[in-house]
């Protein structure tokens, strides 16, 4: 099945319960009216350059990863995310072609320490995922937004205290967007949207990617 | 949210008057009035309360203003650290920095050296003492942040910076969690984890006999975060420097009777000329408030 099947299948069985289903329009209701997803970085814009920590605790420079070819960026929400941990797994399904075409991915998600490592899967060449601490960087690409109460309340019912996972008490989130960006840091592809069940096609990445390399050396 | 609104807000704040904040950001008025009103909408209640003669900041602006404040200025560091470090090869400065120094201890330095000398560029080596002192010979680093339990030799010029206590950490739901400090003897019979790379590697076991301590070690690692992960997994307690934890939901306490601290110093060759921008780094060093554990 593709991923957007399996999203929709996630989001049909989870949005049967009435509370969940309240939570999720709030949100999508609140990135629409603030035109929060009209505001994010834009295919031709420049990508800001960036230092994070890895699940290990090593610092990533995306300056370091953008000499050696494109960099595909994508934000998620945490490992409590059912749609973010699907992507993922997508993502790492297609991560051979990535490297193929001579590009790199990070996937960035405002949990630190060792809900990071949450989010890897064991033994397999995962995204490297990278500690977005506070959010600073997704504000500067300028799709973090915060959390309303009744969605707090839901993921509360959950277990999932975003305060113990970000390390702060500001009830921020990325909306899950994707980005590439070529070897000159410019954006040549985004997919945002404010409703946090739709990703982008894996696959679409993968061609945006293919058609940078046939374009050869810049 | 954008940084804009973000930066806006937070002149208000410092001025209270919309007027002074828009001539300090360098805007209309109106604009930085939507601006504000749309991070508002965004926040999902209203930031500030604007009266005839004063602006003030409602309960909910107050609530938001230190998290708006921390991730405008994590932003500042995650991207000019991304800048300082462009060029890893011929950069003019090179820095080493001790493995167990916690790195967001550092990141504070590179990012107010950066914005003082937007010009000079730096490279960071992390490494065990006994390395560092090796390539400070060498002449591959120009300076070192470590500390070294015995004392360097003399032959090192060594600047303290600050003192760090030695903490125990453990998970949450822990029998430590009840006490304010914990004793070296109450430490008895727990499974330990032991920090390889820690430059007081050799003097913990040392102490332990001293102090008659029966730990039970379960696994070592040289990997810092692994274990903090491993602690906070129930799998053994560690003795870690306060500021080096970098695992969320990792508790601490103070270890005492005896305490253990560590001095991490400031160490250069003795004799070798500076260049300017090393000199300008030795200065930033020595300008930094380092802040040391509470006695």
């Amino acid at each position: 099945m593709s991923l957007k099947g399996e999203l929709d299948k996630i989001r049909a069985d989870s949005l049967s319960d009435a509370r969940i289903e309240a939570a999720y329009r709030a949100v999508v209701g609140q990135l629409s009216r603030a035109g929060t997803a009209d505001q994010t970085l834009k295919v031709g814009g420049s990508m800001p350059p960036f230092m994070l920590p890895n699940a290990a605790g090593r610092l990533v420079v995306s300056d370091e990863l953008l000499a050696k070819g494109p960099l595909v960026v994508t934000f998620f929400r945490g490992s409590w995310c059912p749609y973010c941990q699907r992507t993922l797994e997508a993502l790492e399904e297609v991560l051979p072609r990535i490297h193929a075409a001579g590009a790199e991915l990070v996937a960035l998600t405002p949990d630190t320490g060792v809900y990071l490592s949450e989010s890897e899967t064991a033994g397999h060449p995962s995204p490297e995922i990278l500690s977005d601490v506070d959010g600073a960087v997704g504000l500067q690409f300028g799709v973090l937004f915060r959390a309303p109460d009744i969605y707090r309340d839901l993921l509360a019912g959950f277990g999932v205290d975003l305060r113990e996972r970000h390390g702060n008490e500001g009830w921020f989130i990325p909306i899950p967007a994707s980005f590439v960006v070529d070897r000159t840091g410019t954006v040549r592809y985004a997919f945002v949207n404010a409703d946090f069940t739709l990703r982008a096609d894996p696959e679409e990445i993968v061609q945006v990617l293919e058609g940078l390399k046939s374009e050869g050396p810049r | 949210m954008e940084m804009h609104q973000i930066r806006y807000f937070l002149a208000v704040c410092d001025t209270l008057n919309f007027t002074r904040a828009s001539e300090a950001c360098n805007v209309t008025q109106p604009a930085l009035t939507r601006a504000i009103q749309k991070l508002e909408e965004e926040l999902g209640g209203l930031l500030l309360r604007r009266e005839r003669s004063r602006t003030h900041l409602t309960e909910f602006g107050q609530l938001m203003k230190p998290h708006l404040e921390d991730v405008l200025r994590n932003t500042q560091a995650a991207t000019t650290t991304a800048k300082s470090l462009l060029k890893l090869e011929d950069a003019p400065l090179s820095l080493g920095v001790m493995c167990t120094v916690g790195p967001l201890r550092c990141v504070g330095l590179l990012a107010q050296f950066r914005k003082d000398h937007p010009g000079i560029e730096a490279s960071l080596h992390e490494g065990v003492p006994m390395e560092l002192c090796r390539l400070l010979i060498e002449g591959k680093l120009d300076l070192a942040i470590m500390a070294q339990p015995k004392g360097l030799e003399e032959s090192y010029a060594v600047e303290p910076l600050y003192r760090e206590r030695f903490v125990v950490a453990f998970p949450p739901g822990h029998r430590f969690e009840r006490m304010n400090a914990v004793k070296t003897v109450d430490c008895g019979g727990e499974s330990y984890l032991m920090r390889m790379n820690c430059e007081y590697g050799s003097h913990w076991d040392e102490y332990l006999a001293a102090n008659k301590i029966d730990l039970r070690e379960v696994y070592r690692s040289e990997r810092e975060d692994w274990i903090q992960t491993m602690v906070m997994a129930g799998m053994g307690i560690c003795f870690i420097p306060e500021f080096s934890p970098v695992v969320a939901g990792l508790h601490t306490r103070p270890l005492i009777e005896p305490d253990v601290w560590r001095e991490v110093s400031l160490v250069t060759m003795p004799g070798r000329r500076f260049s300017p921008a090393v000199a300008a780094f030795v200065r930033a060093v020595r300008q930094y408030r380092w802040q040391s554990s509470a006695v």
